[in-house]
């Protein structure tokens, strides 16, 4: 199973569904999915103020839909003609084999709907996929937020919104700021050798980063969770306001960047904001591959 | 009448295949690299206009690297589905990610005349089938971003 976590949600999802699209609003929106053999399914997030009515609101979304061609079962018109059952906190909804099915989850602390939409409701696509998806549910509330999609898996303080994302074929960037313009950006990069063209981490680093408008560069060679890696800290012009017109350096970017040879594929992560805001450590943003060991290594 | 829309299903079993007329040089100075070279068909005033300036009857292109890598794997009897599965597999990149590069790779090389993509008769009729039933969606689309 792959994990996916988002805005007010975590899931686990069958192994071959990648996202096809998504949308970087915390307050609507909706994430779909697909594998080789098309669409698969989709998760929208609405606000809504009270506990809906879940029956008629799957039955307005089922039953609204109009007849398409080679469809042979009608939309349910009545409760009564759906089928229902509970999976975890989501209430899923079907009429027949051949039309939609739904599932539905109200989050109150949030005061957020979760919608999942499948394409079918055949009996063996409901056990083996609707409902597990359903039954994964976990929240995504706490102080610290997680998120984890294209294979990108991080965890920020809630203060952190999603500024700006850009998932390209094997090449994705994650930029989250809080209220206080601290920023980090977090980048996946597959296809090591085109990527890297033959050059050390470090220098690879380096010019990239200068290319991101970074000065002073320190390079060290270091080690993350085991993978060969480069840590770098940076100054760059300011963003905002007066450090902006005024050309005011912030001197306290770190960055890091690191070669999972198993999974040939290159991550990084940049932290920079005005200067006086601390910095988080790069261990809680992830937890899972530790502390930064600084030391020289064979790849860098 | 209108050209059926290809499908994401019928794009899968479509076909590339290499430019017969395609002049191919192989070199192994260093790095391996192809020279292709096309030939550029003018038509009509354009015809006349070639004659009479000498303009050029051919372009060629240098593939080098996964360029190169993925104009071999074209053999005229893999589907694209059996291309990106290949690349995937080499590159440890997911199926989306491999279809996207190669759908982009593929196009670049069709639109310079260097392969041209087919798609078997019986994958367009079931590719108009699908595309008749909205609940099989047509496959990934874009949304707010391209998928990754």
């Amino acid at each position: 199973m792959t994990r996916l976590a988002w805005f007010h949600f975590q899931f686990d999802l069958p192994d071959d569904w990648e996202a096809t699209s998504y949308s970087v609003e915390t307050r609507a929106g909706r994430l779909e999915f697909a594998n080789r053999h098309g669409h698969q399914g989709l998760i929208s997030w609405e606000p809504c103020r009270r506990p809906p009515d879940r029956i008629a609101a799957m039955l307005a979304f089922l039953g609204g839909r109009g007849v398409a061609a080679g469809q042979t079962s009608l939309p349910p018109r009545s409760a009564a003609e759906l089928a229902t059952v509970d999976s975890g906190h989501f209430l899923l909804g079907w009429a027949a084999a051949d039309l939609p099915a739904q599932g539905l989850a109200y989050l109150p602390e949030e005061k957020i709907l979760l919608r999942w939409v499948f394409p079918r409701a055949e009996p063996t696509f409901l056990a083996e996929v609707a409902e597990p998806i359903c039954r994964s549910f976990r929240g995504n509330a706490g102080p610290w937020r997680e998120f984890a999609i294209f294979g990108l898996a991080l965890r920020l303080p809630a203060a952190f919104a999603l500024e700006d994302m850009n998932a390209l074929p094997a090449n994705l960037m994650m930029a989250f700021e809080n209220r206080r313009q601290g920023r980090v950006v977090c980048r996946r990069w597959g296809l090591p050798e085109v990527v890297l063209r033959g050059l050390p981490l470090a220098e690879f680093y380096c010019n990239f980063l200068r290319h991101q408008g970074c000065h002073d560069l320190q390079v060290v060679a270091a080690t993350v969770g085991g993978h060969a890696a480069v840590r770098t800290s940076f100054s760059q012009r300011g963003q905002y306001q007066m450090d902006r017109f005024m050309g005011r350096l912030w001197r306290q970017g770190q960055a890091v960047l690191w070669f999972d040879s198993r999974e040939k594929r290159l991550y990084a992560c940049e932290q920079i904001g005005p200067n006086g805001v601390v910095p988080l450590e790069f261990a809680d943003i992830f937890p899972w591959l530790g502390p930064i060991a600084e030391g020289c290594h064979g790849q860098a | 009448m209108a050209k059926p829309r290809l499908t994401f299903a019928g794009q899968l079993g479509a076909i590339p295949l290499p430019n017969r007329r395609l002049h191919i040089d192989e070199h192994h100075d260093g790095q391996a690299r192809v020279i292709v070279e096309t030939e550029l068909r003018y038509r009509g005033l354009a015809r006349l206009a070639q004659r009479m300036l000498r303009l050029r009857t051919s372009r060629r292109y240098e593939l080098t690297g996964i360029g190169l890598e993925v104009f071999r794997d074209i053999d005229g009897h893999k589907t694209f589905e059996q291309l990106i599965d290949q690349f995937a597999a080499r590159h440890q990149l997911t199926f989306f990610e491999a279809r996207a590069l190669l759908l982009q790779y593929i196009g670049m090389l069709a639109a310079r005349g260097i392969v041209v993509v087919g798609v078997r008769q019986e994958t367009s009729a079931k590719a108009v089938a699908d595309s008749a039933n909205p609940n099989l969606a047509s496959g990934p689309g874009r949304g707010r971003g391209n998928s990754a």
